[in-house]
């Protein structure tokens, strides 16, 4: 076996389709080979804007021989009256390599999946050699990668990401002659475009990486990162500054990079006047720098940029980089110049004729219309939770109101954010942070509103995305999911989960719900959908926060209208062995059974009993009743899930043998014994549903 | 490196490398990409390879001559070369070396820029190229013009000389590059940037725009009808001028924005096609006599599944021929 190497040389590659396609390249070569049935170790995937290139160790010499029984035609259309082959089992016969008279019938299942008399053959392959596989392997893969948007070139019929100059493929020492869009791979590779645009010749896999960072280019893409990271950190050495963080943008600058150098400029400190945000905002995004800030955490009028080469005089680079920002950060203050001419309350009237999911239908599109059923909302909530209601009314009001300033329109990401800044000094202390925190959390595990009027802000305003759009056909479908409901339930979610309110799922889509009325049906269906769509989303937040999915079942199968209540009883579900919840199972399964079969059911008298069982878990169930009441009450389900444990073997001696038989043939007995399963159901059924399995709990 | 200087340059590297130096076409245009020099001549099987600077009237990016990055027209120095080179990146960056942005002191990258035109119909995708983090030119491998698949592929590079000659003159202003050693850019263009700001956003005849594009539009489609495909095309060119002169004046509202531009577009599109149409009754006259001919035989066998599976058919023998 030998160390596989497939280089793909290209002209610069976009930073986010690179990290992409090396993301997904070690699956879609691992599949290919092991439709080749060649074995292999760890596949490792490296990429640079202008190479892609997969590496994969101990790659077999040989596939291994291949013997399998191949299904044909029915025996019925395969001999004909005289027992001959028809010419469908020659056919078949010569497809598979075997002579028509070694052709057998047997009863197998068919190509539709039924039994039947069909013909069949025993198949050899012997094992090809890897080097004769590997090259059609190779080219196929190259010529499948799944880019986003892809091109032609020249004459070329063929397409890629961008144009391809050339292809390296090893087997150890030997070059396969991968063959695609013209090109017929060999061991040359090239070097950094600048530094070292030379061909460099490779012996071997193995001297991949190294060959190639002595001509300037690092391959490995969490190498690269490193060495960013490492120029980062030599640079916040030199200025004494600290680089704000930002891994979206340290991504992309890795793949915008085969030799990254960090390169500081400075900008005119009379920015600074402007929101920090924006000055942060426009050099990412225009010009991918990194911004510093002091030890006090206030931005410095610096920049980083990676540049990607070394030049004879680095000043020049950073003098030329400080001229080519200086314009965006001039138009990012004369966007805020002009945001500041308007109040705030004036960008709402411009916002409000703007339409914002057009479904939704005449009388409920508009962000006008949203704005008031926020409102709407949260002037209901204010009647159950704590929160101030003049400050969260005024902020969500005015909580869509950036949308039509310059500066949002230039960076949407800025929304809620310049609100923020337009706001203060026009409203009520607190109305700033509504405005910037009801878009919290911003993204998954991301920080949540700390004020309570952010919070109530932040849930009418998804609560009503919600309903609209379930009540408009534009729920998730599949992995598609454009209206961002999913985040929108999950932002909800963690809200309430983070907060002592007692507010359900089942109120806020009501609540939601009357905003809609005599503008768009909403259904009760709907609302059912709605809610199973939060189970779900509850589902998957408490598994990222590690509880146990068979836990999560159970106690959301007793109810998840309240999140954080749910989630407590799932966590505490854990005390609660496997052994505990199946004879509570069985509890719950006679009572409902006998429910359905229309059995009587009599307030347990202990003079009916008849067996020591009985009476000894009478008296266990007796004795914690109280105590079991009272943690359901206090919320401390630990306890009760305690006490139903230490009730188990009770109920195990009830139905072990020796035992008793609940269904006696005398219906007092019988009704006796089931009122007293019932009793002791009612008390863990409002908690957990132990028959919940995960099944009913998926994506959805 | 003055203005002119810098379209010298450009213009002598690209002659010598086999480029026709065409001027500037005499109709309003935004890009030099409605230049019929690109847009048409990307069409179809035959090679093209010309550069020339193109007066650009972008009349929405008008300031008054107010804001020192910001212009209402512009000149953007323009190369096409069909079918792209393989080599067609080291050919770019050796113009840079020529102008002054020599890899060896300067950062240069190629960023991901898709292009667009909706009015045309075209796409291509490409890079922005930065120097120094400063984008001086646009790099595009056209894949579709007037919704016409390319093959070849054209490549296009738009630089932008003003940017260019601000950061190789290290001046902060726009208006004062200097244009040869005695005149500014702001001598020779700021009077127009004042008047036509005024005029684009203030006393542009909203009226008189909307008639004269309904009367573009429909001059077009009688030219086309015939068979008069590039008096037919500047008809295109001045619809799309009018519909940026009513937009830029606010004219326009936003949904009926789309319209105008379908229009545009649906002139842009017929006037390809008949470009294309027309260079094949020619036999394709850019190509050696003995390629136009089978070209044109291709183009004939495919025409009843339309312009674009015709045009694909000639290049296929082209390619292959």
């Amino acid at each position: 076996m030998a160390d596989l190497l497939l280089e793909i040389g290209c002209e610069e590659i976009p930073a986010k389709m690179l990290a992409r396609a090396v993301a997904e390249l070690p699956d879609a070569v691992t599949k290919r080979l092991a439709d080749a049935r060649l074995s292999h170790g760890a596949v490792q995937a490296l990429g640079t804007p202008r190479r892609l290139a997969v590496i994969v160790r101990d790659v077999a010499d040989r596939q291994p021989d291949l013997r399998e029984r191949v299904v044909g035609p029915p025996a019925s259309a395969a001999f004909d009256k005289e027992g001959n082959p028809t010419k469908a089992a020659i056919g078949f016969a010569q497809k598979n390599g075997v002579d028509p008279s070694a052709l057998e019938t047997a009863e197998v299942e068919g190509p539709k999946k039924k039994m039947g008399q069909y013909v069949v053959a025993q198949r050899f392959a012997a094992g090809r050699g890897a080097m004769e596989v590997l090259p059609s392997i190779l080219s196929e893969l190259i010529a499948a990668l799944p880019w986003p948007k892809s091109m032609r070139w020249g004459w070329s019929e063929h397409a890629f990401v961008r144009p391809v100059h050339w292809l390296v493929a090893l087997w150890g020492g030997e070059v396969l002659p991968v063959a695609w869009g013209g090109l017929t791979a060999g061991r040359r590779t090239r070097g950094h475009r600048f530094l070292a645009p030379g061909w460099i010749d490779l012996a071997s896999p193995a001297e991949y990486a190294s060959q190639l960072r002595r001509a300037h280019v690092v391959v490995d893409v969490a190498a690269r990162k490193d060495l960013v990271r490492a120029e980062l950190a030599r640079i916040e050495q030199e200025t004494g500054g600290r680089v704000r963080k930002d891994d979206t943008l340290l991504d992309e600058v890795t793949n915008l990079c085969e030799w990254p150098v960090g390169v500081v400029g400075s900008f005119d400190p009379a920015y600074l006047e402007v929101p920090e945000e924006i000055i942060v905002t426009a050099l990412r995004t225009h010009q991918r720098y990194f911004t510093l800030e002091d030890r006090g955490g206030k931005l410095m009028p610096k920049f980083v940029t990676m540049a990607n080469t070394v030049t004879r005089d680095p000043k020049v680079v950073a003098h030329g980089n400080e001229r080519a920002s200086a314009p965006r950060l001039a138009d990012a203050r004369f966007f805020v110049t002009e945001d500041r001419k308007k109040r705030l309350d004036q960008f709402a009237a411009l916002v409000a004729p703007r339409i914002f999911l057009a479904k939704f239908g005449p009388n409920a599109a508009t962000y006008g219309h949203k704005i008031k059923r926020i409102e709407g909302i949260v002037a209901a909530l204010a009647e159950r939770v704590a929160f101030d209601r003049e400050i969260a009314l005024v902020g969500a009001a005015q909580c869509k109101s950036d949308l039509a300033t310059s500066v949002v329109g230039e960076f949407p990401e800025l929304q809620g954010i310049m609100g923020m800044h337009y706001a203060r000094g026009q409203y009520a202390p607190g109305v700033d942070r509504v405005i910037a925190e009801h878009y919290m959390p911003r993204g998954a595990g991301a920080e949540l509103p700390a004020s309570a009027e952010g919070a109530v802000v932040a849930i009418a305003d998804r609560i009503d995305t919600l309903v609209g759009c379930f009540a408009s056909s534009l729920e998730p479908t599949g992995s598609a999911d454009p209206y961002g409901l999913r985040r929108a339930a999950i932002g909800i979610l963690s809200i309430l989960l983070a907060r002592d309110w007692d507010l359900s799922i089942d109120t806020l889509i009501e609540i939601a719900s009357q905003q809609y009325a005599g503008a768009c049906e909403v259904t009760d269906t709907d609302c059912g959908e709605l809610a199973e769509f939060f189970r779900g989303r509850l589902r998957g937040v408490l598994i990222e926060h590690g509880l146990a999915p068979g836990d999560i079942d159970a106690a959301l199968g007793a109810g998840f209208a309240l999140p954080r209540d749910a989630s407590a009883r799932a966590r505490d579900l854990a005390v609660m062995p496997s052994t505990a919840r199946e004879v509570f199972k069985r509890i719950a399964n006679i009572v409902d059974d006998a429910h359905s079969k229309g059995e009587r059911f009599a307030t347990p008298d202990p003079a009916l009993f008849k067996s020591p069982v009985e009476h000894a878990l009478w008296n266990e169930y007796s004795a914690r009743h109280d105590r079991i009441a009272n943690a359901f009450q206090t919320l401390q389900y630990r306890d009760l899930f305690a006490a139903l444990v230490e009730l188990q073997p009770h109920v195990a001696a009830y139905f072990d043998k020796g035992g008793v038989m609940v269904m006696d043939p005398d219906p007092d007995i019988r009704a006796n014994r089931l009122g007293m399963l019932e009793l002791i159901k009612d008390e863990f059924a409002k908690v957990a549903d132990f028959r919940a399995v995960s099944a009913s709990g998926g994506e959805s | 490196m003055y203005l002119q200087d810098l379209i010298f340059e450009l213009q002598k590297f690209w002659a010598d490398r086999g480029c026709v130096i065409e001027q500037p076409v005499d109709v309003e245009v935004g890009a030099g990409t409605f230049h019929p020099a690109t847009f048409l001549r990307v069409l179809g099987p035959e090679p093209w390879n010309a550069a020339f600077a193109q007066f650009c009237r972008r009349p929405t990016d008008g300031r008054y001559g107010e804001n020192p990055n910001r212009l209402g027209a512009y000149f953007q120095f323009q190369v096409g070369l069909k079918p792209s080179p393989p080599n067609v990146q080291d050919l770019y960056l050796e113009s840079l070396a020529k102008i002054g942005l020599d890899a060896r002191d300067h950062d240069l990258r190629f960023v991901e820029d898709d292009w667009e035109s909706p009015t045309l119909g075209a796409w291509g995708l490409g890079w922005e190229v930065w120097a120094d983090g400063m984008e001086v030119t646009q790099f595009t491998y056209f894949q579709q013009a007037g919704g016409i698949d390319l093959r070849p592929v054209t490549a296009e590079l738009t630089y932008g000389v003003e940017r260019i000659a601000m950061y190789l003159q290290n001046v902060d202003s726009i208006f004062d590059i200097k244009w040869d050693r005695n005149v500014t850019y702001g001598q020779i263009r700021h009077p127009w940037e004042v008047e036509y700001s005024r005029y684009q956003f203030e006393e542009l005849d909203a009226p008189f725009y909307f008639s004269l594009f309904d009367k573009y539009e429909a001059e077009c489609q009688r030219l086309l009808a015939r068979g008069l495909t590039l008096p037919a095309y500047e008809m295109c060119m001045k619809s799309s001028h009018a519909f940026n002169s009513l937009d830029a004046r606010g004219a326009i509202s936003v949904t009926e924005r789309q319209r105008f531009i379908g229009r545009v577009r649906g002139l842009a599109r017929a006037c390809a096609e008949a470009y294309v149409r027309s260079r094949a009754s020619l036999g394709f006259p850019l190509l050696s006599k003995e390629q136009g001919a089978i070209a044109k035989q291709a183009f004939d066998a495919e025409i009843d599944n339309g312009v674009n599976a015709a045009a694909l058919g000639a290049a296929k023998v082209v390619a292959h021929g």
